[in-house]
């Protein structure tokens, strides 16, 4: 009987441990938020000690606060959508309205953005998505509050061209190849005569409004590749493809709703900081409070963006502080066209908004950017 | 009541050095201290004789609850560590004399790899830096104070659950 308990026990037990490594090794946003929650009041009191041993054996911290505050007030703010905005903002079309629409997902090796709005501000498949006098495809599937773009890089994606050289031009189509091959320009009309250097344009369909058909959109510049001496000489594109798409394009719709401008809202939370550093781990972590507890997803300061909050337990928050090194490859840099200053803007993903000021280090007082669920949701999918 | 005594000295004691181990780690060199929940997990459970089951778990639970208050880490990550660990820590204190120094701080040495690697885990997926040299240090100090404070004599007495 006693040999058969043990033997039930150690069964409880491996099955325990079985679920525990798991969710470890692959974390379940909603475990995880239960646990949070679960542990959090015992939590809470935890870390108020830990923060007044930590003021009470190191009063005089390493860094000093002001001097972060004070070289972040230095920094000149600017609106990466404004900028965008600015660059991004296609020439009016009689007949035709551009809807402005945010990118919250990109997925570039398919040829996919995903969009901030779908059906509710009267996206509807076949419409065609420019930035500025770029082409960049046509709405593809709709959904209520989403919709995708397919590119015109994406694989299989046929898009009309005409390739221009000095007033002289010459249709034909253009196929897309995904981002790691040059999509090929096919079919090309056999009076003419293309070279490497003409201008791909965007030719319009059946389908698109007349007067969007006289506009001329860049798709890139035509190259001659493959082996000539073989026969297997191919003309392709080289892609012209702003960066920016991935954070906002202008749809062309012949109805609109109320606005034209599909903004993702966004709320700010104050927040009291809590521990700086953690127990465990390396780097420059920040624990802190929030008033009440909702979705949190980065740390920002005066408009700066510090760092993305890695673990939220109910209103218990832990962020990782990051260095302009670690926002190398999630950040990007731009010149401002109002100040000329270069500053970093954060690409979105992994939870975080596209288009937050990077700052790169932690003073003593700052909010989060919380946002709805939905956008979270939208964002942590993202690839870069 | 002799359960009401070891809740009573092992959850204060517990609660106020996880809560002290932020300050401690902000000391130069702090990174290379060994976790103070898995020592005092190891200090608090018999590595053999528990007389009630539901201590060890109990207490981990506890301790890892703590530690969600000083640290980004996950309590299920902690909770798994902890566990292996302790697992670990009994089958090899089985296997091996008490008797010796060094077989003691193999023991805790390698009872501490489970916790310290789940925390490198997560350094891993969140792309902090864990060092080699912080991992082995952190066993390398469990080992040190498994060996020192748990002599034969000792593992017959004091907090026995």
């Amino acid at each position: 009987m006693r040999s058969a308990e043990r033997s039930r026990q150690g069964a409880l037990r491996a099955v325990g441990w079985t679920v525990f490594l798991g969710l470890v090794l692959f974390p379940s946003p909603s475990v995880e938020t239960v646990v949070g929650n679960i542990v959090a009041p015992v939590a809470i009191p935890v870390a108020y000690v830990g923060a007044w041993a930590f003021q009470w054996l190191h009063p005089n911290p390493l860094i000093s606060q002001d001097k972060d505050v004070e070289r972040l007030a230095e920094l000149p703010s600017v609106s990466l959508a404004e900028e965008e905005q600015k660059t991004g903002y296609p020439d009016p079309v009689s007949g035709l309205a551009w809807l402005e629409v945010p990118v919250v997902e990109t997925d570039l090796e398919r040829g996919r953005l995903w969009l901030a709005a779908g059906e509710d501000f009267a996206l509807a498949s076949g419409q065609a998505v420019v930035f500025g006098n770029y082409w960049v495809g046509r709405i593809g599937k709709v959904f209520e509050q989403r919709a995708e773009v397919e590119l015109w890089i994406a694989p299989g994606a046929r898009t009309g061209v005409e390739l221009l050289r000095q007033g002289s031009s010459v249709s034909g189509v253009c196929l897309g190849r995904g981002q790691k091959a040059l999509p090929l320009i096919r079919w090309i009309q056999p009076t003419g005569h293309p070279a490497s250097g003409d201008r791909i344009l965007w030719r319009a369909s059946e389908e698109d409004p007349p007067a969007l058909a006289k506009k001329k959109y860049l798709l890139g510049v035509l190259l001659r590749g493959g082996d000539e001496s073989r026969g297997a000489g191919e003309w392709s594109a080289d892609v012209a493809l702003p960066l920016a798409v991935e954070g906002r394009v202008w749809v062309g719709a012949g109805a609109i709703g109320d606005s034209t401008v599909a903004e993702p809202s966004v709320r700010h939370a104050k927040c009291l900081p809590v521990l700086r550093g953690d127990a465990v781990l390396l780097g420059p972590w920040q624990s802190m409070i929030q008033e009440e507890p909702q979705f949190a997803s980065a740390l920002i300061w005066n408009g700066f963006a510090l760092g993305a909050i890695k673990a939220q337990r109910s209103r218990y928050l832990w962020a990782l502080g990051l260095t302009q090194e670690d926002w190398a490859e999630q950040g990007f840099p731009m010149r401002s066209s109002v100040t000329g200053f270069v500053s970093s803007f954060t690409r979105g993903g992994d939870g975080v908004p596209r288009g937050l000021q990077l700052g790169f280090s932690l003073p003593c007082s700052f909010e989060v950017l919380s946002g709805s669920e939905t956008v979270h949701q939208s964002m942590e999918g993202e690839k870069e | 009541m002799r359960r009401d005594i070891r809740w009573r000295v092992a959850l204060p004691i517990s609660f106020f050095l996880v809560a002290l181990q932020p300050a401690l780690r902000a000391f130069p060199a702090g990174s290379f201290l060994p976790d103070f929940g898995l020592v005092l997990l190891f200090v608090f459970i018999p590595a053999v004789g528990s007389r009630s089951p539901w201590f060890p778990p109990i207490l981990v639970f506890w301790v890892g609850a703590f530690r969600a208050g000083v640290s980004a880490i996950s309590p299920l990550s902690s909770w798994a560590g902890f566990g292996l660990s302790i697992l670990l820590r009994r089958w090899v204190h089985r296997q091996v004399s008490p008797h010796s120094f060094f077989l003691r701080f193999s023991v805790g040495v390698i009872s501490a790899i489970p916790s310290t690697s789940m925390d490198a885990l997560v350094s891993a997926q969140w792309g902090v830096a864990f060092p080699m040299e912080v991992f082995w240090a952190r066993c390398l100090g469990v080992g040190l104070l498994w060996a020192f404070f748990t002599r034969p004599s000792s593992l017959r007495r004091g907090l026995r659950s």
